[in-house]
């Protein structure tokens, strides 16, 4: 997996390309991790993502507790199978998905 | 026995290099040095008959009387000899003798053949006077040419040397260079000409034992280089590298028994740089050993306590079936098969009441032991608080309170809770973000039942739940799983999914929850195949037979 991202001023855009599962999400949690403080909007690209696990959920869960105190999060390009697993964890109605 | 055998080798290759190439150094020296020689030698020689040849004719001219040309007519017309002929067959033999020649004519030439006047094979004066021979070979040109070089009076020495010699004659058998030089009367016309041939296999003997000596003293100083050279190796080379190579032997025992090899080779040259560089590197050695022992040990301990933990997880979940020999009114059966020593699905169910089967169904983000840590509070707390409270909703609804308490890791659980109502067959059930059950009714095919969804336990205190209801026909059947299942991954990353998993349900769907979910667990290796599992495989199945007829 590979994550791009793209930053102006206070705003993160965090773009994951391929799988996110038990091997990668601790990747994802690092890059959140480094680029986290002082984001006020912060935004997921998915347009490249493959798959979603439920270790990456709990990156994207604890990422929302974060922002929930700092500014707002939001998921762009959910594709059909990442939104059936939002759906089925109930997390559809947690997350704002554009 | 092998360590000597290699160091002999070692010596005998070295030796036997230095000897093929003093041999070969020998060779050639010799053949250059036989060549100086011969040309040298046979400049020298050809001197030599020069000077004889002009000895022999000036004392030929002066010893004989003052008309040679007169004496010769007189000698070969009567056949007698004289004083005179005998002083100069005197000088001719000691001119031989002195010059060490072959053999030394005089003879008269004429047109196809030369009769001799006298010859030092002769061993009597006289006795080969008028005898007649051919020429040999291209004699008679170089006699001609000699005659003819004595009418030119300015004769150089080293023009005469070069053309009045012949060099490819045979006489008497042996290999000859022949010197002519006409003889004079003493009106200056040509009385006879003197031959002086001396043997060019002397030279070729004079050449070979020169070469002889040359690779005797090659031979000598090469036996005495290679001894001082073959002690010198022993003490310098193969010495050290013998007691390196003991030290090497010993290397393993010394490092096993944590001592550092010492090789005490001080030769100041590489085998010591070697030597040294060994010794570091058995120290080196050590220390990964140690290292590697210490990492050993530790994985081991961590196996072993895998293990166990392995063994009381599974130890944690229902695993004995039938479950309720005595009830007839269900038939449950379950299974879990963790990626990891340790999961973080799990299944359960127990008996709430008399009449009411409370059953779980769970996976908790991650894997391995910090799963399995989650999974285990996560179970107690679900069928302590289903017990307690009695209904899903408000059971889950306190696990959550619970769970959100203490959660620094932020994990979190999915579960699908029922408590199904064996009486009626009513199923009251919870689903907080866990995948769709499987439902059977009786006369009808395995379906996705598309239910309510909750967001999952752990992510926020106070979250509200949704209860639903699911009426239970007899004979049906309800098929609950992680996604370990749906998501089973093949080689080339496609997935399982929930269609090829309700196929799978269809197609063993008359048979007892055991066989079901032995079909569906021999569907998902097959789709698998060699690509190692990825994620926990649990499964649960109920057979709802209806209430007991009393």
């Amino acid at each position: 997996m590979e994550i791009t991202i793209s930053t102006n001023e206070t705003e993160l855009t965090i773009s994951p390309n391929g799988r996110i599962d038990t091997a990668t999400a601790g990747e994802l949690q690092s890059v959140v991790n480094d680029n986290i403080s002082g984001v006020t909007k912060l935004t997921f690209d998915f347009k490249n993502l493959s798959y979603l696990s439920s270790s990456g959920l709990r990156v994207l869960l604890s990422t929302q507790k974060i922002m929930n105190k700092q500014g707002t999060m939001r998921f762009i390009n959910v594709n059909s199978d990442v939104m059936d697993i939002f759906d089925m964890t109930g997390l559809s109605d947690v997350f704002q998905i554009v | 026995m092998e360590n000597k055998k290699f160091t002999k080798s070692l010596a005998f290759k070295t030796m036997l290099r230095l000897f093929l190439t003093v041999i070969v150094l020998s060779l050639v020296a010799s053949a250059v040095i036989g060549v100086i020689t011969y040309v040298n030698l046979s400049a020298e020689l050809r001197d030599y008959a020069y000077d004889a040849a002009r000895k022999g004719t000036a004392l030929t001219s002066a010893d004989a009387d003052e008309d040679i040309h007169a004496n010769i007519e007189r000698y070969t017309k009567t056949g007698h000899t004289d004083e005179n002929y005998k002083n100069i067959f005197l000088n001719l033999l000691l001119i031989n003798d002195d010059y060490e020649l072959q053999r030394c004519d005089i003879f008269i030439p004429y047109e196809n053949h030369i009769t001799y006047l006298m010859s030092t094979t002769d061993k009597t004066a006289g006795e080969s006077l008028n005898k007649e021979a051919p020429y040999y070979g291209s004699e008679k040109d170089y006699v001609l040419k000699a005659i003819e070089a004595s009418t030119n009076t300015e004769l150089d020495p080293e023009k005469s040397k070069k053309e009045n010699i012949y060099t490819d004659n045979v006489k008497d058998g042996v290999k000859v260079v022949t010197y002519y030089t006409p003889v004079l009367d003493k009106n200056g016309n040509v009385a006879a000409v003197f031959a002086a041939s001396y043997s060019t296999d002397k030279v070729v003997a004079v050449i070979f034992r020169t070469i002889a000596g040359l690779i005797g003293v090659s031979l000598a100083v090469m036996l005495i280089s290679m001894i001082v050279f073959f002690f010198s190796i022993r003490k310098h080379v193969i010495k050290p590298v013998t007691n390196l190579t003991k030290s090497v032997r010993k290397a393993k025992e010394s490092v096993e028994n944590h001592q550092a090899v010492t090789t005490n080779i001080r030769t100041g040259d590489e085998i010591e740089e070697l030597a040294v560089a060994f010794e570091d590197m058995s120290r080196d050695l050590i220390g990964y050993i140690d290292e590697n022992t210490r990492i050993t040990a530790e994985k081991q301990r961590i196996d072993t306590e895998l293990s166990l933990a392995t063994g009381i997880q599974a130890g944690m979940l229902p695993d004995k079936f039938p479950a309720f020999p005595d009830r007839k009114d269900f038939d449950i059966y379950a299974s879990m098969k963790p990626a990891k020593e340790v999961g973080g699905d799990f299944y359960d169910f127990f008996m709430i009441d008399e009449d009411r089967l409370g059953i779980v169904m769970a996976d908790v983000s991650g894997k391995g032991v910090p799963a399995a840590l989650f999974m285990m509070h996560s179970k107690i707390l679900l069928k302590s608080y289903t017990l307690m409270k009695q209904t899903p909703k408000a059971a889950l609804e306190e696990v959550n309170r619970q769970i959100c308490e203490n959660n620094p890791e932020e994990m979190f659980v999915t579960v699908w809770l029922g408590v199904l109502d064996l009486k009626t067959g009513m199923f009251t059930a919870v689903n907080a973000g866990h995948e769709r059950p499987a439902v059977k009714q009786e006369g009808e095919h395995f379906e996705l039942f598309k239910d309510k969804h909750g967001v999952v336990v752990g992510y926020m205190d106070g979250v509200r739940f949704k209860e639903y209801e699911l009426q239970l026909t007899k004979g049906a059947k309800l098929f609950l799983y992680t996604d370990g299942v749906a998501e089973a991954t093949d080689a080339h990353e496609e997935l399982f999914g929930t269609d090829r998993m309700i196929e799978a349900l269809r197609s063993a769907e008359d048979k007892s929850p055991k066989e079901i979910l032995e079909t569906v667990d021999a569907a998902v290796d097959a789709f698998v195949g060699t690509a190692p599992q990825f994620d926990d495989l649990t499964m649960l199945c109920i057979e709802y037979k209806g209430a007991n007829e009393e």
